[in-house]
């Protein structure tokens, strides 16, 4: 008779305090002990991880970690919607990572000094308010001084003539101006900070800041941005990518990394439902963090972040994991001694020797037979994100819906459609996590 | 002045459920008048409207949605923001799914025209 898979007791308990994702949660509670259900992997135990995105499992008395999102897939094959899984895994990993003990201790910061080899203090200085999309000017004094200021509001530095930048955001999520009430705890000897859950916490991105404040101190080449905007759609990188070529030091840049991804272990391969950048080179990125204490993975599960911005312009665009956790909630939270370990990790990458590999813009193919489509849609304006990129042979337009008004994306169609019935076309279009996304053989 | 009362008057008939859940009904109707496929629901202060392009998956069959979300927020939900998800269902046909909210900010403590840039 098959193995039937026994549910450990903490994760009844977290599936009890899941909110929404019924049927997942349904189905996962069905398995426990059901000898009726394939076993396909032989699982003896299903239990929560300290994992985000993860359950662990014990199969021949042996603990391994699989991704929540294989799991489903192996028992389950497509009968989840990717909203319902984004939607399950988003709440379990509110709650493996927000649970905080009881025993917070408020934070109450120091005068400020500029320190930036002092992650901690750094992090506690960006994070005493919340800066909404224009107030990022009044982030800068806490930043290095003789940072540069381009003509739409976003800040730069440039170290040597390299190949390489690094990107952060100054803004936060939050739509008002509100001062942040610190807490930290220690769990497992890491210490993570938090607000009093009345405000956001703001480490995304100041996490992201830090790090790139970390390897400006320790004189690393690179061009380094803080972006304005980005919570609202990226708007201070996709200034700059519209107008790269009016940026002579981006001209040798062949990759471009953000640092705000959630977690601990993401390198992103893919934004806006496609292609960010080339296995070879986030293999690479892993290896080198990885050699230097981390335990990075590549990651395909990215939605957007202002590296996004230059998917058509820029070879290897991705986004490493910084250590938050719960972004845009009021339980945001920050390990900080992750954080501490990442800035030590980047200053140690050689960042030059990264393969690259993607290539952009288009094939003969593809400019033999849709030229003058391209040229069009290069010429239309959009309300939204969009790109025109060429991937696996194919022509791909994507629509990024990042502004929510309804007539905002109703106009953006009307242009699409209108280009299509010019070049007599009249393709499919699939839905992926606020991207459309045509693809034309 | 004028907006703030209509505000205050939206606000407390939206408080009444039965109201709310009558705007629901009415937007099924209309979309079921319309020819689209849709689940329109409330949830407490929140309307959701989850449409699913079933034979065809063109831009066009889009637009028509579009369209009709567009007259229920200028003509109905006037005051209400609007989220916009879109994902493949467990068919994999195309589902657009609109959350309709209450304003919060819409008495003026934020105003995007405020952004200096």
């Amino acid at each position: 008779m098959a193995k039937a898979i026994k549910l450990s007791d903490d994760l009844w308990q977290l599936l009890d305090r899941l909110n929404g994702c019924e049927r997942i949660i349904w189905d996962i509670q069905l398995l426990d002990s059901n000898y009726n259900i394939n076993n396909k992997l032989d699982i003896d135990v299903l239990d929560m991880s300290d994992k985000s995105s993860y359950f662990d499992v014990v199969v021949n008395k042996k603990t391994h970690r699989i991704k929540i999102v294989n799991f489903l897939e192996t028992y389950y094959g497509k009968k989840y919607s990717a909203f319902e899984i984004e939607e399950f895994i988003s709440e379990y990993n509110k709650i493996i990572g927000g649970v905080q003990p009881k025993n917070t201790t408020p934070i109450k910061p120091r005068p400020f000094k500029y320190e930036p080899l002092n992650i901690r203090d750094t992090f506690i200085s960006l994070v005493t308010e919340t800066y909404p999309m224009g107030y990022e000017d009044e982030v800068v004094p806490l930043l290095k001084k003789g940072l540069k200021k381009d003509k739409f509001g976003n800040y730069y530095y440039i170290i040597g003539n390299s190949t390489t930048a690094f990107t952060s955001h100054l803004d936060t999520v939050s739509r008002k101006k509100e001062n942040i009430n610190l807490q930290s705890y220690t769990k497992d000897g890491q210490e993570f900070i938090v607000s009093d859950e009345t405000t956001i916490l703001g480490a995304d991105d100041k996490a992201g800041v830090c790090i790139l404040l970390y390897m400006i101190e320790h004189n690393i080449p690179g061009v380094y941005w803080f972006f304005y905007g980005e919570e609202r759609g990226g708007q201070g990188s996709a200034r700059v990518a519209d107008n790269l070529n009016k940026y002579p030091f981006m001209k040798n840049v062949n990759k471009i990394i953000s640092f705000d991804r959630r977690n601990y272990f993401s390198v992103i391969t893919s934004q806006m439902g496609t292609e960010c950048c080339s296995k070879e080179f986030a293999v690479s990125l892993c290896s080198e963090l990885n050699n230097n204490g981390l335990n990075m993975s590549l990651d395909p599960t990215g939605v957007f972040t202002d590296s996004a911005n230059f998917i058509e312009l820029i070879p290897e665009c991705t986004n490493v994991s910084v250590g938050y956790f719960n972004e845009h909630t009021h339980n945001e939270i920050q390990n900080i001694t992750f954080l501490e370990k990442l800035a030590k990790s980047c200053v140690k990458v050689n960042w030059e020797k990264l393969v690259v590999k993607r290539r952009v813009g288009f094939s003969n193919n593809i400019l033999l037979k849709y030229d003058p489509l391209i040229k069009g849609m290069k010429k239309l304006v959009f309300n939204n994100t969009e790109k025109i990129m060429e991937e696996k042979g194919k022509l791909v337009i994507i629509l990024g819906i990042d502004n929510p008004d309804p007539n905002n994306l109703y106009d953006d169609l009307v242009s699409l459609r209108s280009l299509f019935v010019l070049h007599k076309l009249d393709p499919d279009i699939t839905f992926d996590n606020y991207i459309i996304k045509i693809e034309l053989n | 002045m004028a907006l703030k009362k209509f505000i205050d008057i939206l606000k407390e008939n939206l408080d009444d459920n039965n109201t709310f859940e009558e705007i629901a009904y009415i937007l099924r109707k209309m979309s079921k008048t319309s020819g689209l496929v849709s689940n329109i629901y409330t949830n407490n202060d929140s309307l959701t409207a989850e449409f699913t392009l079933v034979d065809t998956k063109k831009i066009s069959d889009l637009l028509k949605i579009m369209g009709f979300v567009k007259k229920i927020k200028s003509d109905i939900l006037i005051q209400y923001v609007s989220e916009i998800d879109l994902c493949m269902d467990k068919d994999n046909k195309p589902s657009l799914i609109v959350n309709f909210y209450y304003d919060t900010d819409v008495d003026g403590e934020y105003n995007e025209e405020d952004i200096p840039y």
